[in-house]
């Protein structure tokens, strides 16, 4: 996963001397951030006491970057690459999973340090290739896309700990995520004018499953020790709009 | 003159960054009472009557502040306790279970709660006492441990009445002594 974010990063900073050569260049790059919003993420099936993922909405902040390829006038390719991640917040996740029971109390503090955290962050890795059509409408170009890629979204080992509020004792919960690459769908629409044909806003769709793995460590108050595993889908959502600065190496596309 | 305005700088940000507190406090004296832990953390109660499931003893301390430096708390360099808690002994008037009678030292029962469930301490002190506030969520309101809270993890066989006594030594040998209400427990 790493090593293909490295090879789309090191195209994104190559390809200008690539395409600067020729005159005609129909190449291009494109960077900048995207805001977006988590429409639903539930995690399915329920198989622990207590969900190890909020249900609420995120918001995600990423950056992407990518190179681009113009087929003709008003059709390209893009092959892009992101980094970021989804924001959890501790009170939040609290308090939304001690609504759905009043038999227990959980204790987590996300930003207590690094052995009891889970960090304030869902990490998100996307590549993705795109097809975009340009139509133009006076003087704005607005483009829809569609595409696919693959996505991983990592999840920081943390652990968590449940107390019956008719017991002193708590059980201690350790767990250590494991993800793989999962493919997801985007569709999207982008729009700028011919006046500033550089700054390219777009407005994204994207769904698909994230399957996890979790290998948890279940530990009581006198140090007894019960490892088990929990396998989970979630569906993921997300809208996102920003906007990305894209580098022209020749009228190509805008004229 | 290029001295001069590299000094300036220096020396504002020197003013400007006075640093986290450093504290140092002692204890100086001890009340002990009776507690409910069936809430998010144990509170203090007044009833005769209680679950041992949920018991506690609350240790409620008087911490006496022996000098400060600094503006801000900060939980990599907590308040040092000047004089630390060496040894806990906890009994009872009345029969906890078969195995203590009257009297027996009870502290292996116990638990230090230590503001957090992943950092308690065993009250028999076989973990040391590093008893501190920065697990605790009001760390930044109260940085003092000015609180025990020790939990009863193991209930006695059967319901009984009965009235905690507290001696807790310091490392200089100071003792503080003292008793919470007598409470039944079922």
């Amino acid at each position: 996963m790493k090593n293909g974010l490295l090879f789309i990063l090191v195209l994104l900073f190559t390809s200008p001397l690539f395409a600067q050569q020729k005159d005609e260049s129909r190449a291009y790059t494109r960077m900048g951030p995207q805001v977006g919003i988590m429409l639903t993420g539930k995690a399915n099936p329920q198989t622990h006491s207590v969900d190890i993922f909020t249900n609420s909405r995120l918001m995600s902040l990423n950056l992407e970057g990518g190179i681009g390829y113009y087929l003709n006038k008003s059709n390209r390719l893009e092959l892009n690459g992101s980094v970021g991640g989804f924001g959890l917040r501790d009170k939040k996740y609290k308090a939304e999973v001690l609504s759905r029971s009043d038999a227990y109390f959980l204790y987590n503090d996300f930003e207590l340090d690094a052995t009891n955290s889970t960090g304030n962050a869902l990490r998100d890795f996307k590549v993705v290739i795109e097809y975009i059509h340009d139509l133009s409408i006076q003087k704005w170009k607005f483009s829809p896309s569609f595409g696919g890629g693959l996505r991983q979204v990592n999840h920081r080992d943390y652990k968590y700990g449940i107390r019956e509020n008719t017991a002193n004792q708590s059980i201690i919960y350790s767990l250590t995520s494991h993800t793989k690459p999962n493919f997801f769908y985007r569709l999207g629409l982008r729009f700028f004018h011919e006046r500033w044909p550089d700054a390219e806003w777009y407005l994204n769709f994207s769904g698909g499953d994230v399957k996890y793995s979790y290998s948890i460590q279940e530990t009581d108050p006198f140090s007894n020790s019960v490892p088990f595993t929990v396998n989970y889908r979630r569906h993921l959502l997300v809208v996102s709009a920003g906007i990305k600065l894209k580098i022209l190496f020749s009228d190509y596309g805008t004229n | 003159m290029k001295k001069i305005l590299l000094i300036i700088p220096i020396i504002i940000c020197i003013i400007s960054c006075e640093g986290d507190y450093d504290v140092s406090y002692e204890w100086i004296g001890l009340k002990a009472h009776n507690a409910d832990n069936s809430n998010m953390w144990p509170v203090k109660s007044s009833a005769d009557s209680m679950s041992m499931s949920t018991f506690a003893i609350k240790l409620v301390l008087d911490a006496d502040e022996i000098s400060r430096s600094g503006r801000y708390p900060d939980t990599e360099t907590p308040p040092i306790n000047a004089n630390p808690l060496d040894s806990l002994v906890i009994t009872s008037d009345f029969d906890f279970d078969v195995s203590h009678p009257a009297g027996t030292n009870l502290t292996d029962l116990f638990v230090i709660l230590n503001d957090n469930y992943f950092r308690s301490l065993p009250a028999n002190g076989s973990e040391g006492y590093f008893i501190t506030k920065i697990y605790a969520n009001d760390f930044n309101d109260q940085y003092n441990v000015d609180e025990i809270d020790l939990l009863l993890i193991n209930n006695p066989d059967f319901p009984s009445f009965q009235q905690f006594h507290i001696y807790f030594r310091l490392s200089d040998g100071t003792v503080f002594k003292d008793s919470t209400e007598i409470i039944y427990l079922y």
